[in-house]
């Protein structure tokens, strides 16, 4: 999980800007319907990702934006143009597929310039072009090779190169860094939002890869059985998750059901059966009444200790069922009472060794939640 | 060596990779070896018919000679390169549509058109020249449409009966055309099918409409599934005997029937030989371009 508070150096685009306007589309073939009455808008200069597992819709919605698909109903403009019936040769649309789909014919410039071929241009500004577009890539020394002379990650960066050459109104992106390594990874995606920046294009990502997407975008939209869950920026989406599927999706999350007791002005009192307590949590504008509903809380938000601290609510004990160690921090599984299951997130941030912070098998421990920190779904699943 | 096992995984693999090498040496090289070594003797009349000369230089090269200056054998030279080349060019226009829509049907019918493609295979060869030549009959229902049609279409020529089309080069390239299309389609359908067709939808992206996709992308990427074909419809359809000394004309034959005839009726074995060298040497030549081709592709360029 990426630090949720990073963020690509685009402001968040406004949506009111429309500059890419998605109404009502739905897609279905035959009797499966993959796109299932999606609205959105995407500003102009935006990078925004379309989030989801596979078989979500998100790939065919990205199709359907290059118009490879048609929409079986609803409308999509792109700059205030319905793009129904338009075809991909024609829409102001460029896409950087998940394979690369490099041309393995042609040479790295041959490729980048593929696209220019079709323009009225002079061959001394095509050839600028493709001299700045190898610059912004950094692959000008590979110019005269082919594909096949080139490592993955070069590949990549010909195929967004290519991509861009057109200086297309959208760039579609799909799974850009799917086929890169993690090191590779985490160093394209800050060149990726850079280049983003630098050109102004509007980008939409598609990606499985929550961190991809959230490293990347400014907005994202979480997509599921066709439909969108939640449409925030990613810290919003991380923190202020609206559902208990999204809070499940994103990062990981302890869920535990619970019945309301009572409403006591800000606060609501949860009691967690499972915990063996009654969680304070803070209450949510629309929550009324009682009933049952989903008490969630993130792995990192629960602030563990090995004397029970003072003054604090929402404290449980337990017993440290077992852990990983990753480095950084370490995942710990603790055992309630109840046998139930609370996966802690602490940061190593002493050196390890050190007996009295970090916990080891068996040991006993006190678990508090900040109420801020819990989150309640009606949503029940 | 271990005890006992005298014969271990190397031998296995000695033999498997040994039995093919042993078939081309006996079948294919042996032979080259006997008609070059022949095409250098003289006739004589006895038998076997050909004698190898005794005294220095031990070579006779007058097949050859007589190979370049007698009209009759650089005439059927032309006329069988001319024949392979148009029936390999008709190959390929009819066979790359097929073979590309072979590739963009759906499963079901995919299988039951590379069915009916091979389908012919079922029947002899023979057979099916010989339902051609019944067709191509100046009797036949077939050539009386196409007279009428002919007739229609060019009223000044209303008169004519029929169309000669048996004992033509017109009938022999059309037979072998037939006969050798499945040899064109296969290889392009295996090479096509190969094809990622995410880089179709990535030039289209680009900009390109189908035809410029087309010329782009599938077209350079098909060559060597349009060389294999090529070359499978082209060396064959040079040195064809039976389809021409069938439906073709016989005052002006093919190269095979020339070399049949030298063997057969003439008893001449060193010009047969001659030819046939000849004929190697000319077939050989664009079997090594395309090899050279594909090395090349393979250390540089297109897949």
């Amino acid at each position: 999980m990426g630090d949720p508070d990073r963020q690509s150096p685009t402001p968040p685009g406004r949506a009111s800007d429309r500059f890419i306007s998605v109404r009502n589309v739905a897609k279905r073939f035959g009797s499966f319907t993959a796109v299932d009455g999606v609205s959105l808008d995407i500003g102009k200069g935006e990078l925004f990702a379309l989030l989801g597992s596979s078989g979500c819709g998100k790939t065919t919605l990205l199709r359907m934006l290059a118009g490879f698909e048609q929409p079986s109903s609803g409308q999509i403009f792109i700059d205030g143009e319905d793009m129904a019936g338009i075809a991909p040769y024609h829409r102001p649309v460029n896409m950087m597929f998940q394979s690369y789909a490099l041309f393995p014919h042609m040479t790295v410039e041959k490729n980048i310039g593929y696209g220019l071929k079709h323009e009225r241009m002079a061959k001394s500004e095509r050839d600028d072009r493709v001299a700045a577009m190898l610059d912004l890539v950094q692959l000008r020394d590979f110019a005269r090779r082919h594909p096949h002379q080139l490592s993955g990650g070069q590949r990549q960066r010909v195929a967004l190169a290519r991509a861009l050459a057109k200086q297309p109104k959208l760039l579609l992106l799909d799974e850009p860094l799917g086929a890169l390594d993690k090191k590779l990874r985490e160093q394209t995606q800050f060149e990726i939002a850079n280049i983003q920046y630098e050109t102004g294009i509007t980008f939409v990502v598609v990606t499985h890869d929550q961190e991809e997407a959230m490293t990347l975008a400014s907005r994202i939209a979480i997509m599921d059985r066709g439909a969108i869950r939640q449409l925030d920026t990613p810290k919003n989406v991380y923190e202020f998750p609206g559902s208990r599927f999204v809070a499940s999706f994103i990062g990981s999350v302890n869920l535990f059901d619970g019945e309301l007791v009572r409403i006591d002005g800000d606060f609501a009192d949860v009691a967690v059966p499972d915990l063996g307590i009654t969680l304070r949590a803070l209450r949510r504008g629309d929550l009324r009444g009682k009933g049952r509903l989903t008490c969630a809380f993130r792995p990192e938000k629960v602030h563990m200790s090995r004397q029970k601290p003072d003054g604090m609510g929402n404290t449980i004990q337990g017993v440290v069922l077992d852990f990983g160690y990753f480095g950084k921090d370490s995942l710990y599984r603790i055992k309630m009472a109840t046998q139930a299951l609370v996966r802690v997130n602490a940061t190593n941030d002493l050196r390890a060794g050190d007996d009295e912070i970090v916990a080891t098998w068996e040991d006993e421990v006190y678990l508090s939640i900040d109420p801020k920190a819990i989150m309640i779904f009606e949503d029940e699943a | 060596m271990k005890p006992g096992g005298w014969f271990d995984r190397r031998g296995w693999s000695d033999i498997i990779v040994g039995v093919p090498y042993a078939w081309a040496i006996v079948f294919i090289l042996a032979p080259i070896c006997i008609v070059t070594a022949l095409s250098f003797a003289v006739p004589v009349l006895n038998s076997p018919p050909y004698q190898f000369v005794h005294t220095w230089p031990f070579v006779s090269i007058a097949s050859f000679q007589r190979l370049f200056t007698d009209s009759i054998y650089i005439r059927s030279f032309s006329v069988s390169l001319f024949n392979a080349s148009i029936a390999t060019v008709l190959c390929l226009l009819i066979g790359y549509p097929m073979a590309l829509g072979l590739t963009r049907v759906s499963k079901a019918a995919n299988r039951v058109l590379l069915m009916l493609i091979v389908l012919p295979f079922w029947t002899s060869f023979l057979l099916r020249v010989y339902a051609w030549i019944g067709l191509m009959g100046n009797n036949s229902w077939f050539n009386r449409l196409l007279t009428v049609l002919y007739n229609i279409l060019v009223p000044q020529a209303w008169h004519l009966a029929n169309i000669q089309i048996m004992y033509t080069n017109f009938a022999v390239i059309f037979v072998v055309v037939y006969s050798y299309l499945p040899f064109m389609i296969l290889p392009l359908y295996a090479n096509l099918e190969k094809l990622d067709r995410t880089l179709d939808e990535a030039a289209m992206d680009l900009g390109s409409r189908p035809y410029q996709v087309f010329l782009d992308v599938t077209l350079p990427l098909s060559m060597p599934g349009i060389i294999a074909g090529g070359l499978l419809v082209f060396i064959p359809s040079a040195g064809e005997l039976v389809i021409p000394s069938l439906v073709g004309n016989m005052s002006d034959p093919m190269i095979g029937a020339i070399i049949s005839q030298e063997f057969g009726l003439n008893h001449d074995w060193p010009m047969a030989a001659a030819i046939s060298v000849a004929l190697l040497f000319v077939l050989v030549v664009p079997l090594m371009a395309y090899t050279r081709y594909q090395s090349r592709a393979e250390a540089g360029g297109a897949p």
